[in-house]
């Protein structure tokens, strides 16, 4: 179905329209200056949602359109790929609102969800800043640059067009880099997911439950009745719903609760399983089925959470500014400068969109002036996401905050020693105060459960609970969140798993063919199990790092992507400059030093630090000086514990030294082009595909 | 109104809705891909809905797939 819209040309009054933009720019300019300055009360989340809206929407009226007009001259008479090769499946004309929703649903994951939550430990004010400004000066431009750039290729990908714009160097570089963010990004997603079902009877049935529905849906729609997706997500949600209900009622059995508590260790063992058969099965059982409830569930999720920060208007509990922008902090390590800026990625900039916008999106935009919604409008949508997370973390009391987000070798295994420890920092809490949370939303502790996912379903919870239900439905909202946020975690696991092993059966296939053929069994059992290894085990190294894995997987995880949106950021300003648009190169060059700058001194300190908790090296040569003595922290229970240690960081070490040179190599390579580009009178040849009438009216 | 009229409407209103939420899951339409196939290429037999949804599910998660954080 084709949706076709005549809407009558209106008359505009320039004067009226004027005055609408000043009137935006000014309750903007009020709402950010009350977050910025106001320091005597609460501040109410309201002001963020204003501070952020207008200005998103004075960047995509503005400066989306500068860069629209200025730089790639958006033709409407342009065809697209859509129309160019229209085979009516992967190039299709679609509606400038539907796949502005594809794109969002596409790019939006748990990431920024995650990173603003840890922010929060220096405050909510940082954070919200890097996420708004990030996102329009460098986050929505990669993507909406790279969005038009692969537009006017066929649709093609980031990796190809490096090859082609930049060398066979470039590419190749590049590829290996995303295959390593792929690895990292899984890894750590799935230690987000067994800290959220650690000893959580109710959350672990509620996950295990999707599996049968998954299967379920997938044989509804391959033998039932084939390719009906509605039907089946509708059932699925329903039961979906119904999982949820029932694991209260497993929480509260005796003979129940015991088969769905596990720890850590049993759970990432699981996971790694799980992992390796989801990527091998046919996709039409277990990965389609889970992607279209996740699509849904996101979508819907973040749609309620908008409604309820609108009704509820929450007060923000913790202050603009904690004293942990010294880097002493006990979620993450590091300065504001660098490693804030790494640890909210996604929401303010992140590489990984670039495979989204050189993927599915440019081969169903029906006109190139739908470019900008697409591109940039949806990365402003993933931000404004980031901003709500950052609102569901900074709602909670501080003192609950640290208690949930710190991990145990910071503020101590029981309730009792956390709430001194955590008092002492000065955010006043009481042990009862902890276990209150804890039995309001049906979890046995809600200690040191980090990685984000707790501490946003409790932020979400509150939030519901005002809403409908009241405190007694706060541990099904809590639950409800838990699985919304673990079910697109899994749908990341397989499938990222599944696009690891293509990856690297085409890396590993250049070296011994047959392991390329992507219907050989052995060959995809292979690489199948080697992906799974490779995340496999920086997913258990992080659930048994005494220390907290999270500290140590998500900036490694946040180096590495904004690493892969330099390299798109590079591919961009290579593009411009070949094009002769000299003048305006800063605006992919202006984030492209930024995110250099921030990458490499976080890599460098992430190495060479001297202090234990942010270097790598320096960590393993204080476990190495313990293991040696005998003198173990108290963190560290076994002499093995420390060698294992030695051996992890330094690993990281290694790894994150070969991350920046990947980016070296490919920004040497790239600048071979700009030097060129920069001497010639002329525009250089591209592979831009010339010119086409379009014959497609509105779509 | 007659109940034709209404249920029109419903079906309009659920097609809407089918095309959105298809279009978010990038999930292209069948009865639209038969259409075209019948245009742009006369000769070919359309495949069956079955045949479609597997090649297309191929497609999705296939050697080219992409996916996010």
């Amino acid at each position: 179905m084709e949706l076709q819209r005549n809407v009558p040309a209106k008359k505009k009054n320039p004067f009226l329209k004027a005055l609408l933009w000043i009137a935006i720019g000014l309750a903007g300019g009020l709402a950010l200056s009350i977050i910025a300055f106001q320091r005597d009360e609460k501040i109410n989340a309201i002001w963020f949602v204003v501070a952020s809206l207008c200005t998103y929407a004075i960047a995509y009226r503005f400066y989306a359109r500068f860069i629209a007009n200025k730089i790639f001259s958006l033709n409407k008479n342009n065809a697209t790929p859509a129309e160019r090769y229209n085979d009516g499946k992967d190039y299709v004309p679609t509606n400038k609102w539907v796949l502005y929703g594809h794109h969002f649903a596409a790019i939006a994951g748990a990431g920024p969800l995650v990173g603003p939550t840890l922010a929060a430990q220096m405050g909510f004010l940082p954070g919200t800043i890097w996420i708004i400004v990030g996102a329009v000066l460098a986050g929505a431009v990669q993507d909406f640059v790279i969005l038009i750039i692969s537009m006017r290729r066929k649709g093609k990908s980031i990796g190809q067009i490096a090859k082609e714009e930049i060398g066979p160097v470039g590419g190749i570089l590049a590829l290996i880099g995303v295959f390593a963010i792929m690895v990292i990004l899984i890894a750590v997603l799935a230690l987000v997911v067994v800290n959220a079902l650690k000893s959580s009877p109710w959350g672990t049935y509620t996950i295990a439950m999707t599996i049968p529905i998954a299967l379920f849906m997938g044989f509804y729609m391959r033998y039932i009745r084939p390719g009906k997706v509605g039907e089946a997500s509708i059932i699925g949600f329903v039961l979906l719903v119904f999982a949820l209900i029932s694991g209260q009622w497993v929480a509260d059995s005796a003979t129940l609760a015991p088969l769905f508590t596990f720890d850590g260790e049993t759970l990432a063992w699981m996971l790694i399983i799980y992992g390796f058969l989801a990527s091998v099965l046919p996709v039409w059982m277990l990965l389609a089925p889970r992607d279209y409830l996740s699509t849904f569930l996101k979508v819907g999720v973040i749609g309620m959470m908008a409604i309820g920060i609108l009704i509820v208007m929450p007060e923000i509990q913790m202050p603009a500014l904690t004293k942990f922008v010294d880097g002493s902090g006990p979620v993450f390590a590091g300065n504001l400068f660098p490693f804030l800026f790494i640890t909210i990625a996604c929401g303010a900039v992140s590489g990984f969109h670039a495979l989204i916008s050189s993927g599915t999106s440019p081969k169903l935009i029906a006109n190139e002036r739908h470019a900008p919604m697409v591109g940039y409008g949806g990365m402003l949508t993933e931000s404004f996401v980031a901003v709500m997370a950052m609102v569901a973390a900074t709602l909670l009391t501080p003192g609950l905050y640290f208690a949930i987000n710190s991990p145990g070798a910071a503020i101590g295994a029981d309730v009792t020693a956390a709430a001194t420890t955590i008092s002492s920092w000065g955010f006043t809490i009481s042990a009862d105060d902890i276990n209150e949370l804890a039995k309001n939303v049906n979890e046995e502790s809600i200690l040191s459960r980090t990685g984000g996912a707790p501490s946003l379903a409790v932020g979400i919870s509150q939030i519901f609970s005002q809403i409908i239900g009241g405190p007694k439905l706060m541990g099904f909202w809590y639950h409800f969140a838990i699985l919304f946020e673990a079910v697109f975690i899994l749908t990341t696991i397989d499938a990222g798993t599944r696009v690891g092993r293509f990856m690297l059966q085409d890396l590993l296939g250049q070296v011994f063919k047959p392991l390329r053929k992507t219907d050989s069994m052995p060959a995809v059992y292979f690489v199948s199990a080697l992906v799974v290894a490779g995340w496999g085990y920086f997913l258990v190294v992080g659930v048994t790092d005494p220390l907290g894995g999270i500290n140590t997987l998500w900036p490694l995880f946040g180096i590495v992507n904004q690493m892969l949106a330099a390299i798109a950021l590079i591919v961009a300003t290579t593009v411009i400059l070949k094009m002769g648009k000299k003048k305006y190169v800063w605006v992919t060059l202006v984030p492209l030093a930024w995110l250099m700058i921030v990458t490499f001194y976080a890599a460098w300190q992430k190495i060479f630090s001297d202090i234990p908790k942010i270097g790598f090296l320096k960590q393993a040569e204080v476990m190495k000086e313990a293991a040696a003595s005998g003198k173990l922290p108290p963190t560290v229970p076994t002499i093995e514990a420390a060698h294992r240690l030695v051996f992890n960081n330094t690993l990281n070490a290694y790894l994150t030294a070969i991350f920046m040179l990947i980016i070296i190599g490919v920004l040497i390579d790239a600048m071979r082009i700009w030097y060129k580009a920069l001497k010639s009178e002329k525009p250089l040849e591209t592979t831009e595909e010339p010119f086409i009438q379009t014959k497609l009216g509105e779509v | 109104m007659n109940v034709q009229t209404v249920w029109g409407k419903i079906r309009h209103v659920l097609q809407i809705i089918s095309y959105i939420s298809k279009g978010i899951s990038n999930l292209p339409d069948y009865q639209a891909y038969v259409r075209h196939v019948q245009e742009k290429h006369p000769g070919q037999i359309p495949p069956t809905e079955k045949e479609f949804f597997e090649e297309l599910l191929e497609n999705k998660y296939g050697p080219n797939a992409k996916r996010c954080c």
